[in-house]
């Protein structure tokens, strides 16, 4: 049986992920909750999430790729890149992927492990949702192009807001599930 | 494409599509299925297929931009925007001493010909058997749930193919026993209609022959089609079945008959075997589940290629200075975007014309560059590249420089047909010579009929006279200035020696008015900063004036009887059809003037001993007020008391005196 721990603290990792990518606090223009270090955390619960499925591994070099594209878009270099458009278009594909396989992944872990099937069917729903919406929000994207003006800055404002809850739900679920596995564990709840 | 240019174009289009795909397809090599490989390949064929640029945008790089400035650069066009209308070669006018044109067009015919030739000649060499129907072909289909079709045995074939797209036939080695995973594969292709998709492939390849980057994705194509194909076999089969099948491939491996369209012998190149048999030796099932991710990167994928997510772009000032750094080439690169930026809208063509005239740096030329007509690119960017700056406000016709501060305005503006004309009105700064500057509480403008037009697809200005300066009784270019130009429409009606008078004006402006900033303060109003930087595809905010007068009508003798009169007047407009409106009495009303919401203006004047004609009763107007009624009503007062109630009719339209 895999360590409870470990798929636990992996859990923990990717809740604060999304956590991070929910989530914008600046100052001065300062952003102190980067949406990079979300993709380190990530990172960090596939390293947690090693050995208990075949497609975990796949996802690294995707997540190395966001990790590396969010830093650059943090200290705004993406935009003054004359390929900054190619490099976006691959980012936008690239997390539409990874976020589908890793939810699914953490929904079979949730299936073989929790023994919950309320919260792995929320798992696979939400992935769903969550997967559509970013696809819907970033074609959007394309053509807002930051015009407040446009007609489209209401499509977009409630796209994001959905995506916005989506990523919340998932985080609670993450949190709960990590619970559950702590519970099970006999771990001191911190 | 009707000519080099518009090839180039399409072509490179298609390259960056061609690149992003090819790097998305590696970045999901092994997690997406052979469909999906594939699949994606669409995106890139309808990116070829649909004319570049359409609509002035493109999708990732600015290939139009970078084209015109070489094709200026090279040529010495700038007369001409490149446009493509089809995505095939459409030989025009222009192409006749294009001989690059003719040059790729003959190679385009040289590829289908040959195409053409070995496919019919492999026709003719299948006609010389006669097709059959055959058990093992049938029993195959039958076990797998194909399609069957003819089957034609020919001797020297190494190996099976589909041959035909409409009339297909299964063409098979005669004198050597068939697999029967062979026969599955080839009606796969059958079921799919592979031998079509190939096609599409090779007419493809033949219009961009020339684009080594898509030739390789042609060939990555119709392997992936191949790949697909043995993945859809391998679904079908099982267990040792399934290593048998990689084995067979090796034996089928031939060069001969490659390539030929209409056939599914398209990839069994060694190199290509090779990759298929370690494809089948990882062959793996996908969830049906990863549908929804294939279909959203796909979608993700198709927008931006298709649709072309970025429109040219105004050079921002930095840009503007970056370009002048780069000498022939940066000059050539402002050029190309002053004529495919161009103005969207006749009121942006407007705007940019008169902020060309209200900014005093370089960049002046560029604006107005933006909104000239093609034949005048190089007339207005080339002083754009001295250093120093060396121009003079005569070299645009103004007889001074303008007042930034208070911006510009268009007046009298009317359609004529599709183009507009208008009067640009601007204040003057700084003294004119020979002529006295403009006392206090007056002030100077200049004042150019401007006539905007369509012309390739951008809005122009075209100046029709020289700037005419007019002083205004006006402190500044932001109150009407009624006493000097003409009103667009004026209604009227006379009483006695008087006739009252409606005068109507409109002005017009692209809001241009920025907080924060220095703020200009006219009439009790905080209007902001006036920014400069045009707005090339703006809408006119419009704004009503309106300012009724009594005129004296009578005998220059008799005008002294009417000294120390009290005169006034109310008027409202009056709508066809409906009642007169109402007016309350007004009475023992010193000198005093207003307005209502309701539309009414009212004003009472205490005439002096040595008054002025016309007198000014009184005047309103609004934003955004689109009011031209059939006539006016008016209550017509003198010395306290209504001496009639009047009905002011249209006069001509712009009656009064010009500018």
């Amino acid at each position: 049986m895999p360590e409870r721990e470990k798929l636990a603290a992996g859990l923990g990792c990717a809740a604060w992920g999304y956590f991070l990518l929910l989530f914008n606090f600046e100052i001065n223009g300062f952003n102190l909750l980067p949406e990079f270090l979300g993709y380190a955390l990530f990172f960090w619960a596939l390293e947690h999430f090693a050995g208990t499925g075949p497609d975990w591994a796949g996802l690294k070099s995707l997540c190395l790729f966001l990790l590396i594209y969010n830093l650059l878009n943090y200290v705004q270099i993406i935009d003054a890149l004359p390929v900054g458009m190619f490099v976006i278009i691959l980012a936008a594909v690239a997390q539409i992927y990874f976020h589908f396989q890793f939810l699914s992944g953490v929904a079979e872990l949730a299936a073989s492990e929790a023994a919950d099937e309320k919260l792995v069917g929320k798992f696979f729903g939400w992935r769903t949702v969550y997967v559509v919406l970013m696809t819907g929000l970033c074609v959007l994207l394309y053509f807002f192009n930051g015009d407040f003006d446009s007609w489209l800055v209401w499509p977009v404002l409630l796209l994001g807001f959905a995506v916005m809850v989506a990523e919340f739900w998932l985080m609670l679920a993450l949190f709960k599930l990590r619970k559950i596995l702590r519970k099970e564990a006999k771990l001191p709840i911190e | 494409m009707t000519d080099s240019w518009g090839f180039l174009l399409q072509t490179l289009t298609a390259s960056e599509a061609a690149l992003l795909l090819l790097l998305v397809k590696a970045m999901f090599r092994d997690k997406l299925s052979p469909r999906w490989q594939f699949g994606i390949w669409s995106i890139l064929g309808l990116v070829l297929l649909i004319p570049a640029g359409l609509g002035g945008r493109y999708s990732l790089l600015n290939w139009p931009l970078w084209l015109e400035a070489l094709k200026s650069q090279l040529t010495g066009d700038y007369m001409s925007i490149t446009r493509v209308w089809a995505s095939l070669p459409l030989p025009s006018a222009q192409t006749a001493g294009d001989w690059l044109f003719w040059l790729y067009l003959a190679g385009v015919l040289f590829l289908l010909g040959r195409y053409a030739l070995a496919y019919i000649r492999l026709r003719r060499a299948l006609q010389q058997e006669q097709p059959e129907e055959l058990p093992q072909v049938r029993q195959v289909a039958e076990r797998y749930g194909l399609p069957c079709c003819l089957a034609v045995q020919v001797p020297g074939l190494p190996s099976a193919f589909i041959c035909g797209v409409r009339r297909p036939v299964l063409v098979l080695p005669a004198g050597a026993a068939v697999d029967d995973k062979v026969i599955l594969h080839e009606l796969l292709h059958l079921k799919y209609h592979d031998a079509a998709w190939g096609l599409l492939i090779c007419l493809l390849r033949c219009l961009h022959w020339c684009n080594p980057l898509l030739w390789y994705c042609a060939n990555r194509a119709s392997n992936d089609l191949e790949a697909l194909c043995d993945q859809r076999a391998l679904e079908r089969l099982a267990g040792e079945e399934r290593r048998d099948y990689g084995r067979i491939l090796l034996e089928m491996a031939t060069d001969n008959y490659a390539r030929v369209p209409g056939t599914s012998a398209m990839a069994n190149g060694e190199r290509n075997i090779r990759r298929r048999i370690e494809a089948i030796a990882s062959f793996k099932k996908y969830s049906a589940g990863l549908k929804l991710p294939a279909l959203c990167i796909g979608l993700a994928l198709a927008v931006p290629l298709l649709f072309g997510v970025q429109a040219q772009a105004m050079m921002s000032d930095e840009a503007l200075s970056f370009r002048r750094a780069y000498g022939e080439w940066g000059k050539q690169l402002m050029i190309a975007n002053s004529r495919l930026k161009g103005c969207g809208t006749y009121a942006g063509a407007f705007d940019t014309y008169a902020k060309s005239l209200l900014v005093s740096t370089p960049k002046k030329y560029y604006y107005r560059a933006l909104c000239a007509p093609l034949e005048e690119q190089e007339h207005w960017l080339s002083p754009m590249m001295n250093a120093g700056g060396d121009w003079s406000a005569s070299e645009f016709g103004l007889p001074a420089w303008p007042n930034p501060k208070y911006g510009y305005l268009v007046y009298n503006l009317r359609q004529q047909g599709e183009a507009y004309e208008g009067l640009l009105v601007l204040e003057l700064s700084g003294a004119l010579e020979g002529r006295e500057p403009a006392p206090y509480g007056h002030c100077l403008l200049a004042v150019q009929r401007v006539r905007v037009e369509q012309q390739a697809g951008r809005w122009v200005a075209l100046p029709q006279e020289d700037f005419q300066v007019v002083e205004s009784r006006w402190a500044s270019l932001m109150n009407t200035p009624d006493d000097v130009l003409p009103p667009f429409c004026t209604y009227a009606a006379e009483y006695g020696d008087f006739r009252l008078e409606m005068k109507q004006w409109y002005s017009y402006q692209v809001p241009s008015w920025t907080q924060p900033g220095e703020n200009v303060y006219i009439g009790g109003y905080t209007w902001g900063a006036f920014n400069t930087f045009p707005q090339p595809d703006g809408a006119f905010d419009k704004n009503l004036s309106k300012n009724l007068y009594a005129v004296y009508i009578g005998d220059e003798a008799d005008k002294e009887k009417y000294n120390y009169l009290h005169i006034g007047a109310v008027s409202k407009p009056w709508v066809a059809g409906a009642a007169r409106p109402y007016f309350q009495h007004y009475s023992g009303l010193g000198d005093v003037s207003g307005s209502s919401n309701q539309g009414e203006c009212f004003g009472f004047r205490q005439l002096g001993a040595d008054w002025n004609n016309p007198v000014f009763i009184c005047g309103s107007g609004g934003y955004g007020v689109d009011e031209q009624p059939d006539r006016y009503a008016a209550d017509f007062y003198l010395n306290g008391s209504k001496a009639a109630e009047l009905e002011l009719a249209p006069v001509t339209e712009g009656g009064g005196d010009d500018a």
